[in-house]
């Protein structure tokens, strides 16, 4: 699985990616949020075909979320503001982990918290299981509070990630948010705090108002712009963190096409996550693999990881 | 790839007809033979248009032999009127069929040995639609059927013929009166009720329409102890139960119907509806936001 035969050639490609010291087999993720904890997919497709699944966030307590409506569609994307509703670390780790573990792919746990002790808590309970990397939530607009509120202050993220570092041997990568002047100086923080790698970006702050009621659509006012609309601010912000920083990274906004992965990796990438572009379409992360195997073979490659990194600015 | 043996989620359909039901429905008929086959009443398929996201669409029948579901679609903004003017041959993008649909299996339970079951459905408006599924369903069943179905005025009452050639008693009513009943679809289901002769537990209601009318039928069961499942709509995005969007205010499996925050939560309108027991249903009148 970790070799495709392109379409249209004999020429084998290599998929697999290292992030870090996690070895994945191909480089598509499906992207905290958007996949649930793959339960609901799993009757359709043969989930080991990803490189891994980053689960919902989680939180130390169940959270029941925001109120409706937590989504809007914009022009070129959506926004969302469903408030981190999930069951709990505990229900995760007694229910739902064990089927997760059987879908021969990385487990990749996102988590989030109100505070610190929130965050070191969850790291120190999720340690204990099997699950591939944790992906520490710095960037959830939706919440009142941690999250987002720490990941903007690379004081704070420091203080997040170092105190996470010192609790755990799993890999820690941390899910920066966009909504900050500077993602280098938020990257470099969580870099000198001993991040493994850095998962960016998560979603722009925005708000979607209805013209005829005069309020905002999304009862949490504000939400997340996610979709083919962020790609660019993406792309930049993974090519910035690439730049100032020596963590591998996993790239993700707006990705729904082969090429778009591949853009990611060029920018620096060594993996991507696939988030908003399966609720338009389920299939696509499923395919993305081959197809970025087959584009990399049509330009003379037999690897993809050769793509990270390759961007050659003017 | 990735998906041997599995079935698809994804699909293909070729629009066959396309019909004007009113000046704001259309009927649309297209070749769709996986999600046919695998499609239960109350479920829903995510038909791609212009727009970014999907959009969450009931079938209103299905017929597995000739591999065809139907959809009834209102003009309510720029997707839904995409769907409306679709030209008869072109390749429709669908995922479904999705969601949980009615469950006419309560049917089976030993209430219903004894006597001939009775399926009330209640339809404001297109909710209408996915009940015309469910009687063609429960007719097939050798259930007994009344359908009731409210519109605003006569001018907007569609598919008459259809009901009525499904079901086996039809109510056609509207406050404006010109049809079979005078007042709202909620005060219809009362009459009925109230001359039916059967055990609560012999009945079940399903209802589909706006959510002032949903409440009022789920109380008024709820107070005769009566069976009801109501379908719901709401804001959706993913539509397989991944995203967590299209959320619904419900009262915790393990409580009763006590209204304090701490006992509701949201539950996905996409998988885990749209079709609940309306005891669940946190209603606007018990603080539920929706």
């Amino acid at each position: 699985m970790n070799q495709v035969n392109s379409p249209g050639t004999s020429k084998q490609v290599r998929t697999e990616v290292t992030v870090g010291s996690v070895r994945l087999k191909n480089p598509v993720l499906a992207a905290s949020g958007t996949f649930g904890f793959g339960a609901e997919l799993a009757p359709y497709y043969d989930l080991s075909c990803l490189g891994g699944i980053c689960t919902t966030g989680l939180t130390l307590q169940p959270r029941v979320g925001n109120p409706p409506p937590r989504v809007a569609e914009t022009k070129s994307g959506m926004l969302n503001a469903v408030g981190l509703q999930n069951p709990g670390v505990d229900v995760f780790v007694t229910e739902i982990l064990p089927e997760m573990l059987t879908y021969d792919t990385a487990i990749i746990v996102n988590v989030a918290g109100n505070s610190k002790e929130d965050y070191v808590e969850m790291v120190r309970i999720l340690s204990a299981t099997e699950v591939t990397a944790l992906e520490l939530n710095l960037s959830c607009p939706n919440v009142s509070a941690g999250c987002m509120s720490i990941g903007a202050e690379p004081e704070q993220v420091w203080e997040v990630v170092a105190s996470c570092r010192a609790v755990t041997d799993k890999p820690l990568w941390v899910k920066l948010t966009p909504n900050v002047t500077s993602i280098s100086a938020v990257a470099r923080a969580a870099e000198e705090a001993g991040a493994d790698a850095l998962v960016l970006i998560n979603t722009l702050l925005g708000i979607a108002v209805d013209l005829k009621t005069e309020r905002p659509v999304l009862r949490n006012n504000t939400g997340g712009l996610s979709g083919p609309a962020i790609k660019p601010v993406a792309l930049r912000m993974v090519h910035e963190a690439h730049r100032d920083t020596n963590l591998p990274i996993v790239g993700l906004g707006g990705i729904a096409a082969a090429e778009d992965a591949l853009e990611f990796m060029l920018c620096g990438a060594s993996a991507v996550q696939v988030g908003t572009a399966s609720m338009i379409d389920p299939d696509l992360i499923f395919r993305l693999p081959a197809e970025m195997a087959a584009i990399a073979s049509a330009a003379g490659h037999d690897n993809l990881a050769r793509y990270t990194g390759q961007l050659r600015p003017w | 790839m990735c998906q041997d043996n599995k079935p698809l989620l994804r699909h293909q359909g070729k629009l066959l007809r396309n019909e004007c039901l009113s000046d704001s429905t259309n009927l649309l008929t297209i070749k769709a033979p996986e999600p046919a086959r695998a499609a239960r009443p109350g479920q829903f398929v995510q038909l791609k248009t212009s727009h970014y996201l999907r959009r969450p669409i009931g079938l209103m029948s299905v017929d597995r032999e000739q591999g065809l579901i139907q959809l009834g679609i209102r003009r309510v903004g720029p997707g839904s009127n995409e769907l409306c003017d679709l030209e008869p041959g072109i390749i429709v993008d669908l995922v479904g069929p999705l969601g949980t649909g009615f469950d006419l299996g309560l049917f089976d339970e030993d209430a219903c040995a004894t006597a001939p079951a009775h399926l009330v459905t209640v339809g404001g408006g297109t909710g209408l639609f996915p009940l015309i599924y469910l009687l063609e369903e429960a007719a097939g069943q050798g259930i007994t059927t009344t359908a009731i179905a409210g519109f605003r005025s006569q001018t907007e009452a569609i598919l008459q013929e259809r009901m009525r050639a499904t079901a086996k008693q039809c109510i056609f009513a509207s406050d404006t009166g010109g049809l079979d009943f005078t007042g709202h679809a909620g005060e219809a289901l009362t009459s009925v009720l109230d001359t039916l002769s059967l055990r609560p537990e012999q009945i079940l209601v399903c209802t589909c329409g706006p959510v002032a009318l949903l409440e009022n039928i789920a109380l008024q069961c709820l107070e005769r102890k009566i069976q009801c499942q109501v379908s719901l709509e709401a804001r959706m995005a993913c539509g397989i139960g991944v995203c967590v969007s299209c959320s619904i205010p419900v009262y915790r499996r393990d409580s009763g119907t006590k209204t304090a925050d701490n006992e509701t939560t949201y539950e996905r309108c996409c998988y885990d509806g749209p079709v609940f027991p309306a005891a669940r249903i946190v209603w606007p009148s018990q603080g539920g936001i929706w």
